[in-house]
């Protein structure tokens, strides 16, 4: 299930059904699910997209999966439906780190549109977690060496200081240079500066 | 000062008419004495014939015992036994009323899903008739499901009809009113009862007419704090009206408090309506529910000396429910 999903839990058939409908009336794809105990059984790391979670259920509530989720590192964001009664709760949830909520009665294709935004975020979020993985590959390909070097480029030396300082050839440095850009995959000391940036960002 | 209690001197009478018949088949009999510093003693009087050797009665010997206590104790326990039997059917309106929103809602948000996604399938290029029929024979069966729900609201307020027996109005007046003797008198307000005596039984629930009192009391007397002393009058009129088969009793609160707006009044009855921070807004709304199931009405009139009037009748004949 590595497509990216609107996961709709929700205890009640016809809700299930009628999200289901109308998320897919918008091109959403989606998975549902009638119980926050089957979703929790079935999910793994590879789940991604977002979660419409009906903020009370029998069995399991919404809140307690979404707390089991949190537990488990799952970063899936989740939008949870309330009744009238439960705004504290939804905003206690919000405060945890919950993407948002919508009190029923809902417009309808605002919730789609919720929906749109939050798998748009997890997507952004997954992309960031690829680059991140690939940058930190290639900053492993550099030597100790070289990463001495680029800590130096970083901080926006010229050549020639960076010679002075570590003591080396002006040469040797230009080389290091050269290596450090190759591996990295830029092409300027402003590049480099961006990918790494890229990296500490979130 | 005779040592019958005048309120009660017709039923005294009665008794002592016969006391050889009273004596023979009854234990005992409840009767209301007058104590000397003048208040009124519940008693038990005991009444046996004195009998000599040939049989024949000389004379009678009776005992008489102070219930006072007893009997208050009794009717303490009487009203404590009712506020609970409301409380209860309070909150089991309360409860059904939250549940049956939930139930409600489930159908009607689904029903709006579905539209909704029809609407925007039907804006695409590549709809289906198929999939548009099998949305809306859903919506279709979404609406059934609402409208058991409300069925079941139907069935619920039928069985909650309320239990007649026979009472005395001018009583649940005289005891609603005694409820608020303690905040009335804090709040300063003069509660004044204009009881017709004798007014003739009705046929109701008695807990949920004192239920009424109770309400429209409450609100006359949180409706005049701003006033003037001397104006903080609650008026309870009670009296029989009309002839015959169309015989009702009436009655009438007025209060010379803040009034109602005219915009305002077309809602007081609506539940939830309230324009106090602390006010749930039901409190008129339960009114008139329960005078309504007696074949009653009840309304609002502006006081011409300011304030509030509400007033309410209900039939001596009730009408047979249909
Ligand atoms: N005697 C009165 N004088 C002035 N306004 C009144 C009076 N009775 C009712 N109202 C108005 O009607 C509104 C509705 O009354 P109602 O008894 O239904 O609810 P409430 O008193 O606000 O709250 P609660 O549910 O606690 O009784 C009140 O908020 C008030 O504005
Ligand atoms: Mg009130």
């Amino acid at each position: 299930m590595n497509e990216p999903l609107a996961h709709i839990i929700d205890d009640d058939e016809a809700i299930r059904d009628a999200l289901n409908w109308l998320l897919r009336s918008r091109q959403v794809s989606t998975a549902t699910w009638a119980s926050a105990e089957s979703f929790l059984a079935a999910w793994h790391e590879k789940f991604c997209g977002c979660l419409i979670l009906d903020i009370r259920m029998p069995g399991m509530s919404g809140l307690e999966l979404f707390d089991q989720l949190q537990g488990r590192r799952c970063l899936m964001p989740v939008i949870f439906l309330t009744g009238h009664g439960d705004i504290p709760l939804a905003v206690a949830a919000l405060k945890k780190g919950a993407y948002d909520f919508l009190e029923k009665p809902f417009d309808d294709n605002d919730l789609v549109d919720r929906v749109i935004a939050a798998l748009a975020q997890d997507s952004a979020r997954r992309n960031h977690q690829i680059i991140s993985a690939d940058i930190a590959a290639r900053l492993a390909q550099l030597s100790p060496r070289e990463r001495e070097v680029m800590e130096h480029i970083l901080a926006g030396k010229y050549n020639k200081v960076i010679a002075d300082e570590m003591r080396i050839a002006m040469r040797t440095v230009e080389v290091h240079r050269a290596r450090i850009f190759e591996k990295m995959g830029v092409r300027s000391a402003v590049d480099l500066a961006q990918l790494l940036a890229e990296l500490k960002s979130r | 000062m005779p040592f019958w209690d005048p309120d009660y001197l017709i039923t005294s009478e009665l008794q002592s008419e016969g006391p050889h018949v009273a004596a023979l088949s009854r234990p005992g009999f409840e009767s209301h004495l007058r104590h000397r510093e003048g208040q009124s003693v519940h008693t038990m009087v005991h009444i046996a014939p004195l009998i000599d050797g040939d049989g024949t009665q000389f004379g009678w010997l009776s005992s008489v015992l102070d219930i006072t206590e007893a009997k208050s104790l009794e009717e303490h326990a009487r009203q404590q036994e009712e506020k609970l039997q409301f409380t209860a059917r309070l909150v089991a309106m309360g409860e059904m009323a939250s549940s049956l929103a939930h139930e409600l809602n489930q159908p009607l948000a689904a029903i709006s899903s579905y539209s909704t996604g029809c609407l925007n399938r039907i804006e695409q290029a590549d709809m289906q008739q198929a999939e548009l029929v099998d949305a809306l024979q859903k919506i279709c069966r979404q609406a059934q499901r609402a409208g058991a729900v409300i069925r079941r609201i139907y069935e619920f307020v039928r069985r909650s009809e309320p239990r007649q027996a026979s009472c005395d109005l001018g009583e649940i007046i005289i005891d609603a009113a005694a409820l608020f003797e303690g905040e009335a008198r804090k709040r300063g307000v003069d509660i004044r009862l204009d009881v017709e005596a004798h007014l003739p039984q009705i046929m109701g629930d008695r807990v949920l007419l004192e239920q009424v009192l109770v309400n429209l009391i409450k609100n006359g007397i949180e409706s005049m704090p701003g006033i003037l002393e001397e104006f903080r009058v609650l008026h309870i009129m009670a009296n029989t009206s009309g002839e015959n088969s169309d015989q009702h009793l009436r009655v009438a609160i007025s209060d010379r408090g803040s009034g109602i707006a005219d915009n305002d009044a077309s809602k007081i009855f609506l539940p939830f309506f309230t324009t106090k921070p602390e006010g749930m807004g039901m409190g008129l709304n339960i009114c008139r529910s329960v005078i309504e199931s007696h074949h009653g009405r009840l309304w609002y009139e502006p006081n011409p000396g300011g304030g509030s009037i509400f007033k309410l009748t209900l039939p001596l004949r009730a009408k047979r429910s249909p």
